[in-house]
Formats: C-alpha cells, structure tokens, sequence
C-alpha cells in the first residue's frame, strides 16, 4: 500500500467538508484548493500556523485516511460540534477557508471572475 | 549590513505614510519611505481573489481576534496599505464626530471646521468621484427597499478616477496618487523592508532596525521618525522599540456581518465591482450595503447552507452579498509575541455593541427582504435562512448572543492623539510624548472609531499633521 502523503490527507479532508455526500468535486481544482490550503496556513502568523499544523497533524493522524468515508464524515461532525472550542474552531477553519479556495479556483477556471456578461442562460 | 539615511524616515506606504511622505517631500524633505509588503500595480490582480489576497493582504487574507465572540480582520501588507485592498469608497469625514473628539480627548485646532480645507483637499487630489450612470442592480434593488421603508440611501463615492478611454475607471490608491507624487519630490521608497524596532539617543530617535526579504539586516538612519503602518502594526513596532504609554490597548474596530441573498432575477454584476449603495439612514453608528460578490466570496458566505450551496452557485448571477456594519464602543488589545514578532489582538464585543449588531443584522434582513431577496443566508452557523419578515426575530437573538459570524475591517486608535496624557500618548498632532522626533500619523491616531470608512478621516488628518511638522 502507497504511503498517505500530506497532499492526499488534506485532499481528502477538504473533499470531506466540502462534498460530504460524494456528489463529486472538480479534481483539478482540488488539487489547487489543495495546495492553497497548505500556503494559508504557511500564510497564518507562526504562532498559529505551529497550532494548526500540529492540530491538523492530530486529526488527520490517528488512521482518518484508511476509515471509509462515513466515519470521516461523522468524525468531522463530531469536532464541529465539540463542546471544545478549538475543535470547532479547526473544523471551521478548514471548512471556510476550504470552501473559499476551491471556488476561488473554479472561478478562475471558468472565468466568471469579472466577465463582461453572464454566462449563458443568465438573464 | 546595508546601512539607508534620510532626513525623514517614513515607516509604512499606505494612506498616512503616502500622504506624509508626499507632503514633506513637496517641501524639499528628503524622505525614505519603508514598506514591509510588495509592491502589486493596481489592477496587477482580480480584486478580493485569491492571488489579490496573497500578494497584499497581511497573513494572506482574516486573522482573528481572540475574544469571547470570534472577530477576524483584516490587514493591507504592500505598498500603498489598505488603500490597495479596501473598496475604496469614501465617506467624508463626519463634523459632528470630530468635534466631539476635539473635546472628548481635547485635540488642539481640531473639529469639523478646523479639518473643513483638508477634506476639500484629498477630495480633490484623490479623485472622489460618483459612480458615472447608473451604479447597478444590486445598488438599484437596494436604493428601492430603502425608499420603500422610508430609509435614506446614497451611491456612495469612491476614491476612482474615470476618463472616455476606460468608463469602469481606476481605482485611485495610494500608488496612483500621493505615493508618485512623494516620488516626484525625491521621496524614496524601499519595499520589502520589516521595521523590528526604533532606536533611540536619550529621548531622540536615530533610526530604526529593518530585516530586507532575505532576513538580513538593514539599518536605517534618519533625523525625524513618522510611524505610519496601521493600527496594528504601529503599535507593534513601538513596543517593540520599547515605548510603553498605553500604546495598543484601545484600539478600535468597525465589526460587521455580512449575509448572502438569493433574488428571483439577476442581482449579481461582477464587472461593476462592489455595489456603492449603502443606506445611510442610521450613519455613523449603523451603515448597510453591498459588499464583493465574487463567486468565491459567495461561496464563502453560503457555508451555512451546505445543502442549497451548489444549487444556489449554479445560478450565481441571483445572488449578492450584503452586510450591516456598526459603530462599536468595545476596545481591543494589541500585543506583540515574543520570538515571534507578530500581533496577538484580542478584541470583546460587549452586551451593547452586541445588542447594536443584531439591531443592524435585523434591519439589513428587513431591506433585503423589501428590495426583493426571496431568501437570505443566516450568519448565525446552523441557523435556518431568513425567508419572511417573522424568521427576523431569531436572526437577531443570534446575533445579540454572540453566535454569528463577525468580521471587522477599518483598525483604529491605538495610538491616539489629544492633549488628555493620561489617554493619549501622542500629542494634537501625533508626536509621541516624551520624545523628540517621532511622530505618528495613521489610523493609530483617531482616538475612537468614525463610524464610516475612514480612509477620507485618515489622510485629511495626515494632511494636517504632516504641514504641522514642517512648522
């Protein structure tokens, strides 16, 4: 079996929050949300990002990747709705931040960024 | 060890660092301007995307304030500040507000009247324009709910120049106004540079101590001292110079929520940037409006409805964001972490200010609902979304229970000015007590918050401070 490596865990995590039901996410744009991510958290002042690389490091460690995607999903419900403040606080984070960089990265795929009309079948 | 000398040394290139450094370098000063961040032309990057926030906005996008009710804000790192990042609006400065500044904290020579020509002046120098024709949809819907409920609404201006070659104009920041205008004069600017720390003979200030990109050291030598690099990070260069007087511990914050709205017909036009309606009925403690709407930034405000989300982006033209912004009495704290050099802030919204905000969420959810919007996205997390004027209620017990979503832009009084010692460590016109030679002159010194955007209240004030300098 092929070693987890970061990129996968947090792809996997992102997907997770960002398409619970397995509806299906664009994959190159994922990856990009991907490679984002990593960069704001890069990005956070240091204080912050030593505590959400080691909380990222706690949630995705402890075998996330090999559980089906049901109880990844349960396990990301159950922090969001920790009575521990910090667990709701990574889940939010991700979630936010997750969801704003991958639609950053749809837009810019399909240019809706500015574009001088809508798209077709807009008014 | 790269050594820089001047007579002016000008830490920090947005709104009040331009504008000193333009002011004093038109009068034959020979200025050296720091800036931490990069400079990104202005129209380098999509405004409020990912890349714009990466390139200019401090942390690459929200930091948090820590407090009982989590507040995020926001930051410009480039140069020209935040006059890069924000929506340029202007709000001009409000008499009223000033006045009771000038007696509240007794600022000399100061109040409505005393700024009256200064005002005059940046409205001219920095191109503060109307929206030509006809400012959009959303702001046409938004204009059309107001009057329906008898609120005053304007198109508010921005700081945009706009000429027959380019109708959509150019944003009119820093770098398109005073910061070549400082250049022309012989004013330097070095980008890329950090300021650590100020460094002192006695009570005279020789220069400061820099770190370039590569985290080599650069000192910096120069007679007169002018801190201008935010709320935030002024005070941080000051306590980390050692300057104690209360430096950080009252600034100020303009909190706000924002909401997405779905509409039956189109709402949403990218090519028109941020809608300028706002509703002004309740100014300056309470402003509504439009905020980027950005199918990113849709997104992003559509996290409380995960179910609806890709429904509601597949017909994203239907969808605007929103916000209702207050005039907030809370005082924050700003403190630098050792080692680490960066800003821990913390921030408590109180019972009032609380109690002002779910005043405005309720009224900007009444607006939405008469200019047209078929339902509106809660900003309290969890929350079912506002469809008829009976969900309201809820929406503004959420807010005042401090569960929804706050974000703040518009940082401010850390440094405040004033002849009142025991409040204000710099004086009338931003010197810092106790020293000879460094001054002040950014938002740090509005000694509460104006309400409004206050880029227009920043370099007015600027303006006044730095001709004071020259005597």
């Amino acid at each position: 079996m092929a070693p987890v490596t970061v990129d996968t865990a947090v792809s996997l995590l992102l997907t997770d929050l960002l398409d619970p039901d397995g509806r299906g996410l664009d994959t190159a744009c994922l990856a990009g949300a991907t490679e984002d991510m990593k960069g704001r958290v890069r990005g956070m002042p240091r204080y912050m990002g030593v505590g959400m690389t080691a909380l990222t490091g706690l949630f995705l460690g402890s075998g996330y990747t090999m559980l089906p995607k049901q109880r990844r999903v349960r396990r990301i419900q159950r922090w969001r709705t920790s009575p521990i403040s910090i667990q709701r606080d990574f889940v939010e984070f991700w979630e936010k931040m997750g969801t704003f960089t991958y639609w950053s990265r749809i837009e810019a795929r399909d240019h809706h960024a500015y574009p001088a009309s809508g798209p077709e079948g807009a008014p | 060890m790269r050594k820089l000398e001047a007579d002016v040394l000008i830490i920090g290139s947005g709104p009040g660092g331009a504008m000193t450094a333009a002011v004093l370098a038109e009068a034959g000063k020979h200025v050296m301007i720091i800036e931490e961040g990069d400079h990104v032309p202005v129209g380098a990057t999509e405004p409020y995307s990912l890349e714009d926030m990466a390139l200019k906005w401090r942390n690459g996008g929200l930091t948090p304030a820590f407090g009982p009710v989590k507040v995020t804000y926001v930051e410009g790192k480039c140069v020209g500040g935040a006059s890069e990042i924000n929506a340029a609006l202007y709000h001009p400065p409000v008499p009223s507000v000033l006045d009771a500044w000038a007696a509240e904290y007794g600022i000399d020579d100061f109040g409505g009247a005393p700024l009256a020509e200064h005002i005059r002046a940046v409205e001219h120098e920095a191109s503060v324009s109307p929206f030509p024709g006809s400012p959009g949809i959303a702001s046409e819907r938004l204009a059309a709910g107001a009057a329906s409920l008898g609120w005053k609404s304007v198109p508010v201006q921005r700081f945009w120049k706009y000429d027959a070659q380019n109708p959509l104009g150019r944003r009119q920041s820093m770098t398109e106004t005073y910061l070549p205008r400082a250049k022309a004069a012989g004013a330097v600017l070095q980008d890329g540079l950090k300021v650590k720390k100020l460094l002192f003979q006695g009570r005279r200030a020789v220069g400061a101590i820099a770190t370039d990109r590569e985290g080599q050291r650069v000192d910096l030598r120069a007679g007169k001292v002018v801190v201008c690099a935010g709320a935030v990070q002024t005070a941080l260069i000051l306590q980390r110079s050692g300057y104690g007087h209360r430096v950080g511990q009252t600034l100020t914050m303009n909190p706000m929520i924002r909401v997405a709205a779905e509409f039956g017909d189109r709402i949403n036009e990218p090519v028109i940037g941020v809608p300028v309606q706002q509703i002004e009925a309740f100014k300056p403690s309470m402003t509504l409006g439009c905020s980027n709407g950005s199918l990113a930034h849709l997104a992003l405000w559509l996290v409380g409805a995960p179910g609806d989300r890709e429904r509601l982006l597949a017909e994203w033209w239907r969808l605007g964001v929103f916000y209702a912004k207050v005039m907030a009495k809370a005082r924050g704290v700003v403190r630098n972490v050792p080692l680490f050099d960066e800003a821990f802030v913390s921030y408590k919204l109180g019972k009032d200010d609380l109690a002002l905000l779910g005043l405005a969420a309720e009224r900007l959810a009444t607006v939405l609902l008469a200019s047209g919007a078929r339902s509106i996205v809660s900003p309290v997390p969890g929350a079912p979304a506002i469809r008829s004027l009976s969900d309201i209620p809820a929406l503004r017990a959420g807010v005042e229970a401090g569960k929804a979503q706050v974000t703040a832009i518009h940082l401010h009084s850390t440094v405040p000015m004033g002849s009142e010692q025991k409040h204000c460590p710099a004086d009338s016109y931003g010197k810092l007590r106790g020293l000879e030679n460094v001054w002040v002159n950014d938002a740090s010194l509005l000694p509460d918050t104006p309400g409004i955007n206050p880029q227009g209240t920043i370099l007015a004030i600027a303006r006044r401070n730095a001709q004071h300098m020259l005597g």
